[in-house]
């Protein structure tokens, strides 16, 4: 109950600000009209039907979808674990007996909610996945969820290095071009060279290039299986190195400030 | 006799700073050579408080106060030495059920969501302390009561006034009936009758819960209205530890009178200092009665009588070799 009213606190700070969240939705789609742009006059200048085995339509989808999941999928917690380490106001949170990372889940969860409405209900209505049987959904919706949980414990294993570097902003313009290239946000991986294929297992690629295959019906269910394994060892390292890292980093917290 | 309910022996606790030299060039020699020093922040203190006691942390800026308060509380371990809550708790483990007992304000650090009104925040530490709905309603309508700002639990955080947010700092701290209570300056830059309302508060709640309360401030006035015992802590030592009174008689130098008086006083009596013409000193070291006529007496005080005097020739002594 408590991880929901924190859920719900972060949703109605969200919809304190109307200006701020009609112009992030604004502006991402202004993003991804811009990258459909260039797709569509990338397929016109090459006079081909397919690049990489995709039809100019799929394409247009799988950018939309993918830029809905970055929405999602975001690197803001380490930005805002960053800021608490910096200011000590981490200090009020330790005082509290909540578990931080799961409250840090459910306060971001709350502030997508509104995106997750606009654009993840459209989509969610008319991606193929819940027209394929059964087994095919309730696969599909567990590896989303797994897929959202190993992405927000490697977000939070990277906002841990807050402890030692202090200021992560540096960090930003790097996660950027990571979701870009590795997590398929620019183009989907499948374009690269069969050399690179092993790239698609990476977590940006799980959390954006492979859950927006899924999203557009693409992926088997031996995929499936095969995504969702590579999440759950993506899951357990992750897990590993934060019960590392957070030890460590606790105690060189200096909680600064009165 | 029970157990004390804090226990510190032979507390210590140091951290790794930098100093940095300007300009271009300094900048420059520190990106390779950064020069990094130890500050002990805290060197070998002792302190044991009972339960229902009220202890004042007196000390200057860095003087030790704050990181004693965040070792007794688990935002930092210490190096050497024992940090006992309880009689069994370490701070620093931060153990749910530890936690639920303790209640922490500090200063420059809140608890209250920007944007929404505190009773949404206070919704959420409900949650958190597994606090009923009945005990939760009951509890807070006395508080906001108590503290005046029953109206503003509606208003978004952002709207309030300095005051009022601290009041609601301090309902946050205590909405789960903490057993010890550490407040950290928690007059800081509020007006007098605030002042006066938070200390009538505190004071009651200790009288009727026998909450223990730790307490930091550079406001003597918080000091003396509250605590029963002070602890001084000057350049990470504790140098005393007692009460309010016995600090004073027990630092409080030669006995110069400082008199105020009507008009100027003619003939000027023996022992007796004009500092201007109606400002006297007089030096009471071998005098059994006033030199002076009560009559016309408007002030007397004696010098380096008071806490803030004889803080600030406490803090103002030098540093010992680290």
């Amino acid at each position: 109950m408590k991880y929901w009213v924190t859920c719900q606190n972060a949703l109605l700070t969200t919809l304190a600000y109307r200006g701020n969240l009609l112009l992030h939705l604004l502006t991402t789609a202004i993003n991804v009209l811009v990258t459909i742009f260039m797709w569509l006059a990338v397929y016109n200048f090459s006079g081909r039907v397919t690049i990489a085995g995709i039809q100019s339509r799929q394409m247009v989808f799988y950018l939309i979808v993918v830029n809905v999941l970055a929405l999602i999928f975001s690197a803001e917690p380490i930005f805002k674990f960053s800021g608490l380490v910096r200011s000590g106001n981490l200090s009020v949170v330790l005082m509290r007996p909540i578990n931080y990372f799961v409250q840090s889940f459910w306060e971001y969860l709350g502030r997508a909610i509104p995106y997750l409405i606009v654009y993840g209900l459209v989509t969610g209505i008319i991606s193929p996945i819940f027209h394929r049987g059964l087994l095919y959904g309730v696969s599909s919706l567990l590896l989303m969820a797994v897929t959202y949980g190993m992405f927000l414990l490697m977000i939070t294993a990277i906002s841990l290095c807050s402890f030692w570097l202090i200021q992560v902003w540096p960090l930003r313009p790097v996660l950027s071009a990571l979701f870009l290239l590795l997590g398929g946000q620019a183009f989907p991986l499948q374009v690269l060279p069969a050399a690179f294929s092993w790239l698609i297992y990476n977590p940006f690629s799980l959390a954006g290039n492979q859950l927006t295959l899924l999203l557009l019906g693409k992926l088997s269910l031996d995929q499936i299986a095969i995504t969702g394994g590579w999440t759950m060892l993506w899951t357990v390292a992750v897990l590993v190195l934060i019960k590392l890292t957070w030890h460590r980093g606790i105690r060189s917290y200096e909680g600064v400030g009165s | 006799m029970s157990a004390p309910i804090i226990s510190i022996n032979h507390a210590s606790f140091s951290y790794v700073t930098f100093t940095k030299q300007s300009g271009f060039s300094g900048a420059w020699h520190d990106l390779f050579h950064r020069q990094k020093s130890t500050v002990a922040a805290v060197r070998d203190i002792s302190l044991q408080v009972n339960r229902g006691e009220v202890l004042g942390l007196l000390g200057a800026n860095g003087a030790g106060k704050t990181t004693l308060i965040k070792l007794m509380t688990g935002i930092l371990p210490v190096n050497t030495g024992k940090v006992r809550l309880f009689a069994d708790q370490v701070p620093f483990r931060k153990r749910p059920a530890f936690l639920q007992r303790i209640g922490v304000m500090l200063s420059q650090k809140s608890q209250l969501a920007w944007d929404l009104p505190p009773l949404d925040t206070l919704v959420l530490l409900r949650e958190i302390y597994h606090i009923s709905h009945d005990q939760f309603t009951t509890w807070l309508a006395f508080l906001t009561k108590e503290l005046a700002v029953t109206p503003q639990l509606h208003v978004p955080v952002r709207k309030l006034s300095l005051g009022q947010r601290i009041k609601f700092e301090l309902i946050c701290t205590l909405i789960h009936r903490p057993e010890i209570l550490f407040l950290n300056e928690p007059t800081i830059d509020i007006d007098v009758s605030s002042q006066a309302n938070i200390y009538r508060f505190l004071k009651q709640l200790n009288q009727d819960t026998q909450m223990t309360i730790i307490l930091t401030s550079h406001n003597t006035k918080d000091i003396e209205a509250l605590a029963q015992r002070v602890a001084v802590i000057n350049h990470g030592r504790k140098i005393f530890d007692g009460t309010t009174t016995g600090l004073i008689s027990h630092y409080a130098t030669a006995p110069i009178l400082e008199i105020v008086t009507d008009g100027p006083l003619t003939p000027l009596p023996a022992h007796v200092r004009q500092v201007d013409p109606t400002h006297y000193e007089v030096d009471a070291t071998a005098l059994a009665t006033l030199p002076v006529d009560p009559r016309h007496i408007l002030r007397v005080s004696r010098r380096n009588g008071n806490l803030d005097a004889i803080l600030t020739q406490l803090f103002s002594e030098e540093a010992p070799a680290q």
